[in-house]
């Protein structure tokens, strides 16, 4: 078991970010063009996850772009009382939650969807699947991934959204909360309720955990 | 999945780095003895894992530009800075109005002569003219002969 080591880069990454974040946004309010790119470097894989997870490989760039967008053109208006990256990443949720609602995508009961967005093909030589380092893992498979994004597709998009937020982007319960207007209470209950499924499902597929 | 533990429900901010110095240090003791907050670590990372490996994706630095060239375009074009130009050219104008108003009222606004100096200068016929005075016959009589 890794205990603590990866918590801990987390936390140095998360830091980092931080600093790094503060004068880029000081940069970009000063209409320093490098710092814009320097923004989409720091957090495009985030919101490009994000994105998928959400929605689907398939509109990856379209939405990320747009969130950036989105989020450069409002910059002067984005008040520090939350960090740039939280705030980027409520555009790029509120983004894939539009999209779902226009396109009105019911990947939950539509199983032939999901198994043609899993084969979406070509996705894969743009995917970097990071290989755990735990030799006992069973995730570094690309079977596993794929049964983890089958899972996921069938998830409902409340629960996906909220397990999205805290496993991908790495926000805090009062986050997600605040991002998707509801109590603490309602986040933490979606992400366990997601968790509890995927795991459920990943136990009798995979047969693993206990 | 058992949660008898009483720490149990620290699992999830360990994993997520969010528990205190204190609290983690405590955390990471006890899971080295209790076998149920040890497996819910175990799980709540893989799942994390497991996520983060599933939705990895790479944008290359394409997508940067695009994002750039966009962003350019649109300030460019940006229905902003046109309205921007447009209250600063109209508060320009304002501006020039109410310093040709303040001068002209310097100026011309004015009078230079009061009323009673002027009533002052004028002949008495004038004077008794704005003056509204009803005169007797006699009075404008003299009045006229005297003017010749
Ligand atoms: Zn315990």
């Amino acid at each position: 078991m890794n205990r603590g080591g990866s918590n801990s880069s987390i936390a140095a990454r998360n830091d980092d970010r931080r600093i790094r974040e503060k004068d880029l946004v000081d940069r970009a309010l000063a209409r320093d063009e490098s710092a814009y790119s320097e923004i989409v470097d720091l957090y495009k894989a985030k919101v490009a996850a994000t994105v998928y997870s959400i929605l689907g490989r398939e509109y990856v760039e379209e939405i990320s772009h747009e969130a950036f967008m989105r989020a450069f053109n409002s910059i002067e208006r984005y008040r520090r009382d939350s960090s740039f990256y939280t705030y980027l990443i409520r555009i790029t949720v509120n983004l894939c939650r539009d999209e779902i609602r226009r396109k009105q995508i019911k990947r939950i009961f539509n199983f032939t969807e999901v198994f043609s967005r899993n084969n979406d093909g070509g996705s894969e030589e743009q995917i970097r699947t990071e290989v755990s380092v735990d030799p006992v893992s069973v995730y570094d498979t690309g079977e596993t991934i794929n049964i983890v994004r089958e899972e996921m597709d069938e998830l409902p998009p409340i629960l996906r959204t909220a397990v999205t937020m805290r496993e991908i982007d790495e926000l805090s319960y009062s986050e997600i909360a605040k991002l998707l207007k509801i109590s603490v209470g309602t986040a933490k209950t979606r992400v366990f309720r997601a968790r509890q499924v995927l795991r459920d499902k990943l136990t009798k597929r995979l047969n693993y955990g206990k | 999945m058992g949660n008898s533990c009483p720490f149990f429900m620290y699992a999830d901010g360990f994993v997520h780095n969010e528990l205190s110095g204190d609290e983690r240090e405590r955390f990471g003791e006890h899971l080295l003895s209790c076998p149920v907050c040890n497996t819910e670590v175990q799980k709540l990372e893989s799942v994390r894992e497991s996520l983060e490996a599933a939705y990895t994706v790479r944008l290359d630095a394409q997508f940067n530009y695009s994002v750039l060239r966009s962003l350019r375009e649109k300030k460019s074009n940006s229905p902003i800075g046109e309205i921007k130009i447009a209250v600063e050219d109209i508060l320009i104008s304002l501006a020039t109005l109410v310093a040709i108003a303040l001068l002209s009222i310097q100026f011309f606004g004015t009078p230079r002569v009061s009323s009673v100096e002027m009533v002052g200068r004028l002949t008495n016929i004038e004077r008794s003219s704005i003056e509204q005075t009803s005169l007797s016959n006699d009075q404008v009589l003299e009045l006229v002969l005297r003017s010749r």
